[in-house]
């Protein structure tokens, strides 16, 4: 059996576990606390969507999210709350649309190779809660909250058979202060355990250094994402 | 206290300026001909002269045209290009800018001027490295005495314009047309050598020259031969060399219809049969005195050509085109 497996199941096992155990303690008052896991798809929008040659144009296509969260509510009614989140999102490099890009503004001989990776980002935030009253078990809780991201944008290389080389651009990481805002929408399976979707908008706009480049300059790229996510939570 | 709050707003505004990430590490000239719609006017504009080395991202254009005198006679006008390179986009193109040259002002009369061209004295470039208040000698072609001469003045640019000396290249000149000189030392290990047209055989055809002495202006006698290869029984004009392609313009045949544009490359002993431009650059109507604007060692991939025609479309009668040059291999 493969040691993967065992991890695997290991991991799989305590999540079900922690999030099917019943604390001893606190069972007159609605748990306050609570944490989650969800994870989903990560859509830019604005320029970082944008697939051709426009100002800023990001050539992201989206790509996989998770992310961790723990929120607090103060009050009985639990309205109003604090909550620390870190998400991990990839988002990849559309290299189709950028060769099509070169093809349409160059129009000349040759064939275009794009060589590069998936843009990175690990962003941490804090922030406020604000929950409409619970109906049938289902509960909208909406967010706000300041950060940091770690950004990496990766190396980028574009090379004509006719022409030779036409763009280089090197991985660099950059570190960048970020706000977000979102939405939960929470149902309960039981006292403890809810199940959530959520929706969360991200902007930011890392500056990177051009290493290898002609002019080795720095740039801006503002980076606009939205996750869609699906998870859970454990109240305790 | 408000002084200081107008500094802040500035400074934000200022920082709030993103630096776009390049798509183009560097400008690319399409391939296609572009009407230099910058610099044209409804009167004739062509034969023009650019710089011999485009090493930053602006250049001086000199060329003839009518407008000075509203279509009287030609007189040389220069202009001062910078390109408009978007290293995001690939957007290429020029903003100019008329340019006052004292120079073309002791120039230009009431006859026709052609054919400018600038040139810097090759033994000073070449032991100085092209340093500041060199000596540069500027050629044209003039009617004023009746038939086409070539004429040059020797500059310096040191504390504004000192001119040094000017006058005919008397050993080139004859009773017949001469003009659109062009230095070239390729196809000579000794002095100063130069490539002119002339119609002295009859039509126009190509000639090469080389004089007795360093310079070209204070030759008297010259070596000067007719290239055959380039030169044949229709009219051959306009000859211009960079980096061993010379292009020029003929009406022979094998061309789209009037005068094409046509190039030869230097193989370290002879120029090889000139070979028409294509009907991407030539058309049915006149190509005229094609210039190359050696730019693909530094903003720009490839190099850029410049000439005239009269094809419609234009601002009027001939006007100023450009058009971004193929591999420089692709010419050999």
């Amino acid at each position: 059996m493969r040691p993967g497996f065992h991890i695997c199941t290991l991991t799989i096992c305590s999540l079900l576990l922690f999030f099917n155990a019943v604390p001893v303690n606190g069972q007159d008052t609605n748990p306050q606390s609570s944490i989650s896991f969800s994870a989903g798809y990560s859509m830019p929008y604005g320029t970082f969507a944008e697939k051709s040659f426009s100002r800023m144009a990001g050539f992201s296509s989206g790509g996989p999210v998770m992310d961790f969260r723990y929120q607090h509510f103060y009050g009985s009614k639990r309205i109003f709350g604090l909550y620390a989140d870190a998400s991990f999102t990839t988002h990849f490099f559309s290299e189709r649309s950028y060769l099509a890009s070169y093809e349409e503004v160059m129009n000349v001989e040759g064939a275009f190779q794009v060589k590069t990776g998936n843009y990175l980002f690990a962003v941490t935030r804090l922030g406020i809660l604000v929950a409409f009253p619970e109906f049938s078990g289902t509960r909208i809780i909406l967010d706000a909250g300041l950060g940091g991201a770690f950004c990496y944008h990766p190396k980028l290389s574009v090379y004509n058979t006719y022409w030779g080389q036409i763009n280089t651009v090197s991985e660099d990481v950059s570190g960048q202060l970020m706000s977000a805002a979102g939405v939960t929408i929470e149902h309960s399976l039981n006292r403890y355990t809810a199940i959530l979707v959520s929706w969360s908008a991200y902007g930011f706009t890392p500056s990177f250094y051009d290493e290898i480049g002609p002019y080795q300059l720095s740039f801006d790229l503002p980076v606009r994402y939205m996750n869609f996510n699906l998870g859970i939570s454990r109240y305790f | 206290m408000k002084r200081y709050t107008i500094i802040l707003g500035f400074l934000l505004v200022a920082c709030s300026c993103d630096q776009p990430r390049t798509n183009f590490d560097q400008g690319i000239v399409p391939l296609e001909v572009v009407n230099f719609t910058e610099i044209n006017s409804r009167y004739d504009d062509y034969n023009s002269a650019g710089p011999m080395m485009f090493s930053e991202d602006h250049f001086t254009l000199v060329f003839s045209s009518k407008r000075n005198r509203l279509g009287a006679d030609f007189d040389l006008v220069s202009y001062h290009c910078l390109a408009d390179l978007n290293n995001e986009t690939g957007h290429f193109g020029f903003y100019t800018d008329p340019q006052g040259w004292p120079l073309l002002d002791s120039i230009n009369t009431t006859a026709n001027e052609y054919g400018p061209y600038i040139a810097i004295e090759l033994t000073d470039y070449w032991l100085n490295g092209g340093a500041e208040g060199e000596e540069k000698t500027f050629y044209y072609a003039s009617d004023e005495t009746g038939d086409l001469d070539i004429l040059f003045w020797n500059y310096k640019l040191e504390n504004g314009l000192e001119i040094m000396d000017s006058g005919r290249v008397n050993g080139l000149n004859s009773p017949y047309d001469e003009g659109y000189l062009c230095h070239y030392n390729g196809a000579s290990s000794m002095g100063e050598t130069v490539y002119f047209t002339s119609d002295r055989d009859g039509d126009f055809d190509i000639f090469m020259a080389t004089g007795d002495s360093a310079k070209i202006t204070t030759s008297v006698n010259f070596d000067i031969i007719k290239l055959d290869i380039l030169s044949g029984p229709f009219d051959d004009k306009c000859p211009y060399i960079v980096n061993d392609l010379l292009v020029f313009t003929s009406d022979r045949e094998g061309g789209y219809g009037g005068f094409d544009l046509w190039y030869s490359s230097w193989n370290g002993s002879a120029w090889s049969a000139p070979v028409n431009f294509g009907e991407q650059i030539n058309s049915e109507y006149n190509e005229y005195r094609p210039i190359i604007v050696p730019s693909s060692e530094g903003p720009l991939l490839n190099d850029i050509l410049i000439f005239s025609s009269d094809r419609p479309g234009g601002a009027g009668g001939y006007d100023l085109y450009y058009t971004g040059m193929k591999r420089p291999k692709d010419y050999f």
